[in-house]
């Protein structure tokens, strides 16, 4: 037996297939984002790939691009892929129900995820959101039912998904983990969700120093080297992380937080002359919280780096995960990884990571 | 795990490398990760060549230097957790894929009982976030009578 789910409509009939399905509901986006003086776009770029987005409402363009916004470039641009974004509650529409939905997904908490001959689709039942790709036509979709209730980390990290599959066989991958830099070179920042990555990538802003990225950045081989680049202009932060800046509470937006608890910081919005595009990566450093007082910073092992670095950028990883650790494990080879052990005295942490990085 | 049966990894959900003096694996169904190094290392390695477990006993004996009585307990036990953890598996066929390279293994030192390093925290974000990649069995086949239907058509 098939179920159907909330916001998607039930066709009559045997349910369409897959490039069927996108077909169908590529039609309905064109209609959903096509306005009476042609279509609502914002043009971006991030490594190299450039990106038009086309919306609906002006509800979804807020929605969809506030942590994307310093990367916006010319709409004349010639764009490598086009994503349409649009929501029932603004266009009246809804698309077909997804088909593949199993009734064994229906009890699980588990995602289910197509992929195959260039169509990528994949429905988020926690954010009630649906993405499509079409590698053929350069096409995403990406659909909700209502923009305005998406949570909040689809909010601060959007269309990551797209941006995941569209990356994939371009010596790009999105990785979990924050990008600081000093002059054009810095260093990855990764660890788990304790760990102080977002409190030491945002000391390191406070002190200005350049900024990529403090969850997700989008890493390249360049055949010469490693270029990291920016996505999102979000950081989430949690009472604690705020306890250590509270330079940044007033700038939080504590109306919208993640997973019950963290609230984001729109960096761009704040130091727009801080937060970078690209840089080169030089290293990769490991923090964690040692309780001492001084912070320090010693060489770790590619195993170490590996470790920390593939768990959790491969899980948020729709398929394509073996490959992903291929190119992870050649990239903890070739970049060097320290461990930052973190201390007490946060006054001298921006300080020890900028010295760091100058003698890259 | 048999004596006699061919192993090998369990290639459908474990990616795994060698970085020198760790080997990392990560099993992308249950969200753990884990490393190996010294014999452990030198087991997983040895695993590439679909051995047998007494194969694996012998190639130990042959390479560390060992005045060891309890190995082959050691190495069963070891080769029982990585396939508890669905690391590896008994393989149906009896064949090797090549033969071990015996002079590249070389001598490496004093034997020590094989450890299996677990990792276990991310197993929530992996919990919290699981994807399921759906195939013919998630996108309904069509039936045959339909295809050949559309064969006719066509």
């Amino acid at each position: 037996m098939i179920t159907g789910e909330k916001g998607f409509v039930k066709t009559k009939g045997e349910p369409p297939r897959p490039k069927d399905y996108f077909l169908l509901v590529r039609e309905m986006s064109k209609k959903a984002c096509i306005g009476s003086d042609g279509f609502n776009s914002f043009s971006f770029c991030s490594g190299k790939i450039n990106i038009r987005l086309l919306y609906s409402d002006r509800s979804i363009a807020t929605a969809f691009t506030r942590s994307i916004l310093h990367l916006e470039t010319d709409p004349g641009v010639k764009s490598h892929l086009t994503i349409y974004c649009w929501d029932t509650f603004t266009t009246g529409m809804s698309p077909p129900f997804i088909p593949w939905i199993h009734r064994t997904y229906i009890t699980s908490r588990e995602t289910p995820y197509y992929s195959k001959d260039g169509i990528f689709i994949l429905y988020k039942r926690e954010s009630h959101i649906l993405y499509l790709l079409d590698t053929t036509s350069n096409t995403a979709i990406c659909w909700t039912e209502d923009a305005q209730q998406l949570p909040c980390y689809e909010k601060a990290s959007p269309l990551r998904t797209i941006f995941q599959w569209m990356v994939l066989g371009r010596n790009s991958l999105c990785i979990h983990s924050a990008g600081v830099s000093v002059d054009g070179r810095g260093v990855l920042m990764t660890g788990t969700e304790k760990s102080g990555k977002s409190t030491t990538s945002l000391l390191c802003l406070m002190d200005g120093m350049d900024f990529a990225g403090d969850d997700y950045v989008l890493l390249s081989d360049e055949g010469s080297g490693y270029r990291v680049h920016s996505l999102y202009s979000s950081a989430k932060l949690d009472d604690d992380s705020l306890h250590i800046l509270p330079q940044i509470k007033e700038y939080m937006d504590k109306t919208d937080l993640c997973n019950g608890e963290k609230a984001v910081f729109y960096f761009h919005e704040v130091y727009p002359e801080r937060t970078v595009r690209s840089f080169t990566a030089s290293a990769i450093l490991l923090p964690v919280i040692t309780g001492n007082n001084n912070s320090a910073i010693r060489r770790a092992s590619a195993a170490e780096g590996i470790r920390a670095l593939a768990p959790t950028t491969l899980f948020l990883q729709p398929g394509a995960r073996k490959e992903a650790f291929r190119f992870l494990s050649e990239a903890v080879r070739t970049l060097p990884c320290y461990q930052l052990e973190l201390g007490t005295d946060y006054s001298e942490i921006p300080g020890l990571i900028r010295k760091f990085i100058r003698t890259l | 795990m048999e004596q006699t049966s061919r192993i090998g990894y369990f290639d459908s959900h474990i990616v795994h490398e060698n970085f020198g003096d760790e080997i990392v694996v990560i099993n992308l169904k249950s969200g753990v990760y884990y490393s190996l190094s010294k014999t452990g290392q030198f087991i997983w390695d040895l695993i590439q060549y679909n051995p047998t477990r007494e194969e694996i006993i012998h190639e130990i004996k042959q390479s560390f230097d060992t005045d060891h009585s309890d190995i082959a307990e050691d190495i069963v036990e070891f080769l029982n957790e990585l396939a508890g953890e669905e690391l590896i598996k008994e393989l149906d066929t009896d064949q090797k894929t090549t033969a071990v390279n015996k002079e590249e293994r070389g001598n490496k030192g004093r034997y020590e009982k094989p450890v299996l390093n677990k990792y276990t925290d991310q197993k929530e974000l992996l919990l919290l976030d699981p994807i399921h990649e759906v195939d013919d069995l998630g996108w309904p086949e069509k039936s045959d009578e339909e295809d050949q239907q559309n064969d006719h058509q066509a």
